[in-house]
């Protein structure tokens, strides 16, 4: 009896990891490339590149070789001030790369680490976006490859890969799992409290919230489902994505992320972006009812059943 | 060797390589979060001390502390940068790529509340900074003197002082929080 409970969890197992993989990796790899354009753009735009991670810029040279963590060390290899600028281009040239899914793995493999790089040549720099977009980058150097809308395959003629396997959007899952998670005990050991609104009427009248003038935000019953709303439906994802209402519960969580990207100032808009993208990462080609072939020899299966 | 027993051993090997790393690469993450709360809901014992660092994961941005928004400070602030020069004149600093964004600063500086909350977590890097404002407007560091750092702030009154203040926010109020 025990071998066989043995090696049905063994199959689940397998399965579950190392199952046909029909994620929608096409959003999670465009949005991805995305949310670290987006970002770059504007900081190349603003100067605002050069006040973070220049030479001369808020942390000197000088200064970060002895605070930073070893990726940012790239910006500290050349003294010429223009350094940071190849960087720079580097990064734009990566991420498009990823986006319009050119040479796919390796783009994913470059823009993490120049992604990475940047981020730590100044911490200061950090938002919660980052921490995201660093495991789906990392996941996107695993997964399957080329994708179907893809340079690689659309235009270089790769074929799609034949066989998949789950675990690398089981990285991203479990990743944006134990982020909903955590954030929810935080927040009950933090200034959430259950049957309380305190917290929302705070953020309500905070800097970070677009509409501090309307009263209604604050109305009794809206505070009381923004707050048991949330710790909700963050606190049940990390359990209830696993079953049936999969689908349903990442469209409202991304739904859940729209509405803050709304409701909140601009500081946020990237960190929800990249939640989203991440989300995307629970998706599935088969999902909306329009099903799709991830393989030729899924294609030829089919085109035999028909 | 038989051929067909082999190709499953190894298999088998790659697979399970794949399943401890892609498990091992979350424990660093999982174990910071639950040694933190532990620590923060007032438990004491080992599992404190999963509270650790794990520098190698967190250089590459992969052991984060998650906690979005659990807390939020009971006051609106913006930093405001002063010296004092050789010949006793005091001079505002301005931060003139900021101030260049003019309407466009919330979107191109999009990201400076979270930077503005990084600062006042990390003092030397707002000493830093406070030394990138003196030397981009014009002074010559060994020039100044003195450098004040106040926070310009403005509390959110508790709901039930709100109608007797009449408004939500406290009077607006500077506090110097660095001066050396």
């Amino acid at each position: 009896v025990l071998s066989t409970v043995i090696k049905r969890a063994g199959a689940r197992l397998d399965e579950f990891f190392f199952g046909p993989d029909n994620t929608r990796w096409d959003l999670v790899r465009i949005g991805a490339a995305i949310t670290v354009l987006v970002p770059l753009i504007l900081l190349g735009a603003s100067g605002n590149y050069e006040r973070l991670y220049g030479h001369w810029g808020m942390l000197p040279r000088n200064v970060a070789v002895d605070t930073i963590y070893w990726p940012g060390f790239l910006f500290l290899m050349k003294a010429d001030p223009n350094w940071i600028w190849e960087i720079y281009w580097a990064t734009m040239a990566a991420a498009l790369c990823l986006g319009f899914g050119l040479w796919t793995r390796i783009a994913a493999a470059v823009t993490f680490f120049l992604y990475v790089a940047t981020v730590q040549r100044n911490l200061i720099s950090f938002n919660g976006e980052h921490g995201i977009l660093a495991f789906v980058l990392v996941a996107l150097v695993f997964a399957p490859s080329p994708q179907r809308w893809s340079v690689d395959h659309l235009l270089l003629k790769k074929p799609l890969p034949s066989k998949t396997e789950r675990w690398a959007a089981r990285f991203i899952q479990f990743n944006v799992c134990l982020m909903y998670f955590f954030t929810t005990i935080g927040k009950l050991l933090g200034a959430w409290k259950l049957g309380t609104t305190e917290i929302w009427y705070q953020i309500t009248l905070s800097d970070w919230f677009r509409f501090p003038t309307v009263e209604w935000f604050r109305a009794p019953w809206v505070s009381w489902l923004a707050v048991h709303g949330s710790l909700l439906i963050e606190g049940s994802f990390a359990f209830l994505v696993w079953t049936r209402l999969r689908l349903p519960l990442v469209l409202a969580m991304i739904a859940f992320h729209v509405i803050i990207a709304i409701l909140f100032s601009n500081g946020v808009l990237f960190f929800n972006i990249a939640a989203i993208v991440a989300l995307c990462g629970f998706l599935k080609t088969t999902d909306f009812g329009v099903p799709k072939q991830s393989a030729p020899a899924t294609n030829a299966a089919s085109a035999g059943k028909n | 060797v038989d051929a067909n027993k082999v190709q499953p051993c190894k298999e088998i090997a790659r697979k399970i390589t794949i399943v401890l790393i892609v498990i091992g690469s979350l424990l660093p993450p999982l174990s910071m979060n639950i040694g933190a709360y532990a620590q923060q809901a007032g438990l004491s014992g080992p599992i404190v001390k999963l509270n650790r660092q794990f520098p190698s994961f967190y250089a590459l941005l992969l052991c984060q502390m998650w906690g979005l928004f659990s807390y939020i400070s009971p006051f609106n602030f913006t930093y405001r940068f002063q010296v004092e020069l050789a010949d006793g004149q005091l001079a505002d600093l301005h931060d003139f790529k900021k101030e260049a964004a003019g309407k466009w600063e919330s979107i191109l500086f999009h990201n400076e509340p979270k930077a503005d909350l990084n600062f006042y977590a990390n003092p030397r890097a707002l000493r830093n900074y406070t030394e990138y404002l003196i030397r981009t407007n014009g002074f010559d560091p060994a020039s100044v003197t003195r450098r004040t750092i106040y926070i310009h702030y403005w509390n959110v009154l508790p709901r039930d002082q709100v109608a007797a203040a009449g408004t939500y926010y406290g009077p607006v109020t500077d506090r110097v929080i660095d001066s050396y």
